[in-house]
């Protein structure tokens, strides 16, 4: 069993405080402190709580995601694909150029209990990680106030091969809890009409994509709408920004369906910038197996991301088997 | 869809591997047929008893592994996705915690005599049961 090390609730906030390895974390009104050894002493970064708790979200949800999570230009995970590191200032060239940055692995079961442990206890009554800033309260802020547990435990929503398929994933309709979102009053809930020849009855499927999208009841967490052995197309909405700068392990395709998305690329490893990339619908781009991204949206817009599951895919990059770009212009 | 029904399916009394192929508490894979339509598929072990599944995560349908032959954690008490770290247990495939709790790996029912692991016919599922990491 993993054992979580937890304080008591704080007397003043009524907080618990964690330690994973030699990290540290704890909350106060506002803020999260994360601190690791570092040169002998004990070196602290400070978070406002509402980006920490967006950032731990998406990690624990999405078991670790493919290669980096930085949480900001500091803290972050890097997915070993059965075991975790926990970094500090590894990724940022002012902390690992001046020795003060720490790494430590964590078997996954251990450190996702942990993280698990801490969004629980820190993420008050009436705050939804998982939704737009406009869509939720800021309960998140202040002394601590019960908790959403329902919220958290939601998962990255998935299909075996296609959502309305039998014993798939059903479609998204009001009866089964998923309205029409905010923003796409004006999206056609028409499903497409299917007429297959004699004897393909049950071979043929289709849905409208664009019903299913302007009915996720969260932001930047993509469903997975269709499965063809590894290739998954995994589509979302998007409003605010991605709560998290993802360090790609694998390339990436991204299909801009609506609205805009703006996208701020940099270096893996250093976080030096490298391009700004705006995606209006139409636009498609691939974000290369060595950059981090972060995606920022003015207006809700629906994106189609384009994952290649295939096992091994990191480890042939790393070796430099594969080029991290699709092709060389 | 049944494992027995899919492409490249192993028949009854493949034999797979010898017992001590596989280290105890861990996994390994076996493949019949190649490319898109290979049939994949692990057994883990734990001492003389040994289970096998098709290597699709309920999840995404996704392979488990990530890398050759892993397909536990790392103290050998379950079985894990390396993808988006569904645990599942040894002797029943059962999800215990993750993105698709509650779920289970198909069972391809294998059996070890003699230090010859080799495919088995069906046999009723164990009872579940709840265990903790």
């Amino acid at each position: 069993m993993s054992t979580i090390r937890a304080s008591a609730p704080h007397p003043h906030t009524g907080y618990k405080s964690f330690e994973l390895g030699a990290f540290s974390f704890s909350r106060d009104e506002y803020f999260v402190t994360v601190s690791w050894p570092a040169r002998e002493a004990k070196l602290s970064h400070t978070m406002p709580v509402d980006a920490f708790l967006k950032a731990l979200m998406r990690d624990v949800s999405w078991g670790f995601f493919y290669g980096w999570v930085n949480f900001d230009a500091v803290l972050g995970t890097r997915n070993r694909y059965g075991s975790v590191e926990l970094y500090a200032g590894r990724y940022n060239d002012g902390y690992h150029d001046s020795v003060l940055d720490y790494v430590e692995t964590f078997g996954t079961p251990h450190i996702l209990a942990t993280f698990k442990a801490v969004l629980t206890d820190w993420t008050n009554a009436g705050f939804d990680p998982f939704a737009a800033p406009a869509e939720t309260g800021t309960t998140v802020f202040g002394k601590k106030n019960g908790d959403n547990i329902a919220a958290i435990e939601r998962n990255r929503e998935t299909c075996r091969r296609m959502p309305g398929l039998p014993n798939d994933a059903a479609l998204r309709s009001d009866d089964n809890g998923y309205p029409i979102n905010r923003a796409f009053p004006d999206v056609d809930q028409d499903e497409p009409e299917v007429q297959a020849e004699p004897g393909f009855e049950n071979e043929v499927h289709a849905i409208n994509l664009f019903k299913y999208l302007s009915r996720s009841d969260v932001t930047w967490n993509p469903s997975v709408t269709s499965v063809c052995r590894n290739s998954l197309f995994c589509p979302t909405t998007e409003e605010h920004m991605l709560p998290i700068i993802h360090g790609n392990d694998r390339v990436e395709w991204f299909i801009q369906l609506s609205d805009q998305i703006t996208w701020q690329v940099g270096d893996k490893e250093t976080g030096r910038p490298r391009a700004r990339v705006i995606m209006n619908p139409g636009d498609v781009a691939s974000m290369p197996a060595d950059i981090r991204h972060q995606g920022f949206s003015p207006k809700r817009a629906m994106l189609l991301v384009w994952e290649n599951a295939t096992p091994g895919l990191p480890d042939r990059y790393d070796s430099g088997e594969l080029s991290p770009y699709p092709i060389d212009l | 869809m049944e494992w027995q029904t899919q492409r490249n399916a192993p028949a009854l009394g493949t034999p797979l591997c010898q017992l001590h192929d596989i280290p105890d508490g861990q996994g390994k894979e076996f493949v019949f047929g190649s490319g898109y339509h290979a049939f994949r598929m692990f057994v883990v072990r734990r001492g003389a008893e040994v289970w096998g599944y098709p290597n699709r995560c309920p999840h995404f349908s996704i392979p488990i592994n990530v890398q050759q032959d892993r397909f536990v954690t790392s103290n050998h008490s379950l079985i894990m996705c390396a993808n988006h770290t569904a645990l599942f247990q040894y002797d029943d495939g059962y999800c215990i915690d993750g993105p698709c709790r509650a779920a289970s790996l198909d069972l391809v029912p294998v059996s070890q005599h003699n230090g010859m692991i080799r495919i088995r016919s069906a046999s009723a599922r164990r009872d579940r049961h709840e265990i903790h990491v």
